[in-house]
């Protein structure tokens, strides 16, 4: 047994190391241009370096992140709550939102930095368009799931409208609020980067597109590999809070 | 409607935001002069080459990762990697690599699509009941029967919502590809609406990429389905 687990955690390592190795030694030998594929070994000590050169940059690309959660959840869950609980609201906004859930929203780059200008407000806005159909179809059909039972209680006890919203029938949808969040997540780091690339004036997206026109292209990965790091790490807590509300509606 | 009415009232100035009738307006021009359907041909026929490239080497690779167990244990990790990497952020690095022309675009619609192929086609090809491959066994299939007739049917149909769900990253990644920089694309047409601050175009531009998007969408799950009911 334990020597089976070895056996797999070697076959992992040789799948991540091997690329890196090839790519590391075809760009000794001269095949790889060292310009434009920088060898791993150089990447890597750039991308350790990154954060202490462009600590602003890092604080700009997480603090958009982070605005963009938090009014593409909010204004998601309020949208999706509406959505659920008229219907005829739903009938009008309902192929609006099918419309930005298919569309590239990259299309509406432009329009955005002629609408916003230069500046942080284009990334965030992306962001939450990017990300915010997802939470509000999933916040409307968690919010449809609840039975009616728990909504007629909720008045006996005399809750007013925006306490059973609040109270009710939120926490009753969250498992479903998680799902769509941890889809639209991906999306809004997408939206946030392509914002970034063409109106932000920093954050790690600027810097891609800076670093591309100087050529540096050690530092262009290296702020590749921190997106990749940063898109791990959003996946990751956000699989693991889906799992934790998961359980806990089973129960 | 509501648009329309705050530009008509001067809530808002049109010159900026453009109208509706404004953005109606130049679809009518442009739909006389028929210009822009070159640039959508130039931005699909990007996609489906790369579309093309990215089924006929991963469908192989899936099936082999999918029925090989050791072969996905090495390429698990790279693939969440891949996976987790936002297509986006190469876009710079490779238009750089491989220059502006059409080149660079299908290297971006081959990564968008090939990953979730990858992924799906795997799980497809690892799920086939064993219950199939015994029964077609007993039948006397031989190894490269058990393979064409039981093992690649059953996978396609995780392949096509593979397709589905890379169709998405391509067609993103092919329009930042062409908003940073390129000849000929539906990207071209929203930065020169931009540069050219005509927010009525800018505006009919937008919708008609973003409709193009949701047609070709929906295109898609329309052939997702039939395949659906064809091999049930």
């Amino acid at each position: 047994m334990a020597k089976l687990i070895r056996t797999v955690i070697l076959l992992r390592l040789t799948g991540l190391v091997a690329p890196l190795a090839l790519w590391q030694f075809l760009s000794w030998i001269g095949i790889l241009h060292p310009v434009f594929a920088p060898p791993p070994t150089k990447v890597l000590i750039r991308a350790l370096l990154l954060p202490g050169e462009a600590a602003s940059h890092f604080a700009i690309t997480l603090g958009e992140i982070a605005v963009a959660l938090i009014l593409g959840s909010v204004g998601g869950v309020a949208i999706g709550v509406v959505l659920a609980q008229a219907s005829r609201i739903d009938s009008v906004l309902g192929p609006v939102i099918w419309f930005v859930y298919a569309a590239p929203v990259v299309a509406f780059t432009t329009f955005f930095v002629v609408f916003l200008g230069v500046g942080p407000a284009v990334p965030v806005s992306l962001g939450v368009l990017s990300g915010i159909v997802f939470v509000i179809a999933s916040t409307r059909d968690g919010v449809r799931q609840i039975g009616d039972e728990l909504i007629k209680v909720g008045r006996v006890f005399g809750a007013s409208r925006s306490e059973l919203a609040l109270r009710i029938i939120v926490p009753a949808a969250i498992p479903m609020i998680m799902a769509g969040m941890r889809v639209g997540v991906g999306r809004m780091l997408v939206g946030v980067i392509v914002g970034e690339f063409f109106a932000s004036g920093g954050g790690l997206g600027f810097l891609i597109i800076k670093y591309g026109y100087e050529l540096d292209m050690e530092r262009v990965y290296a702020a590749v590999v921190w997106i990749v790091l940063v898109s791990l790490a959003l996946n990751g807590v956000f699989g693991r809070v889906e799992r934790i509300f998961d359980a806990w509606r089973t129960h | 409607m509501v648009w329309q009415l705050a530009g008509s009232l001067g809530v808002v100035d049109p010159y900026f935001v453009g109208s509706p009738a404004g953005a109606a307006r130049e679809a009518l021009r442009l739909g006389v002069e028929g210009k822009i359907w070159v640039d959508v041909l130039a931005t699909m026929r990007a996609m489906a080459i790369g579309l093309g490239l990215a089924l006929v080497l991963g469908v192989p690779l899936s099936i082999l990762l999918g029925r090989w167990r050791p072969g996905w244990t090495v390429a698990e990790l790279p693939m969440v990697i891949l996976n987790a990497t936002p297509t986006v952020a190469l876009v710079p690095p490779i238009i750089l690599i491989v220059g502006i022309g059409p080149a660079s675009k299908i290297v971006l619609a081959f990564i968008g699509a090939f990953i979730p192929i990858v992924f799906t086609g795997r799980a497809g090809a690892a799920g086939v009941p064993d219950a199939y491959l015994r029964a077609a066994r007993v039948y006397g299939a031989r190894r490269i029967d058990l393979l064409l007739k039981v093992v690649v049917p059953y996978s396609l149909l995780a392949v096509l919502t593979g397709v589905r769900l890379g169709v998405g990253r391509a067609l993103t990644a092919v329009l930042v590809g062409e908003l940073y920089a390129t000849q000929r694309g539906l990207g071209l047409w929203l930065t020169q609406a931009q540069v050219g601050m005509n927010a009525d175009l800018l505006l009919f531009v937008t919708f008609f990429v973003a409709s193009v998007g949701v047609a070709l969408i929906a295109g898609l799950s329309v052939v997702d389905r039939s395949f659906a009911a064809w091999r049930s």
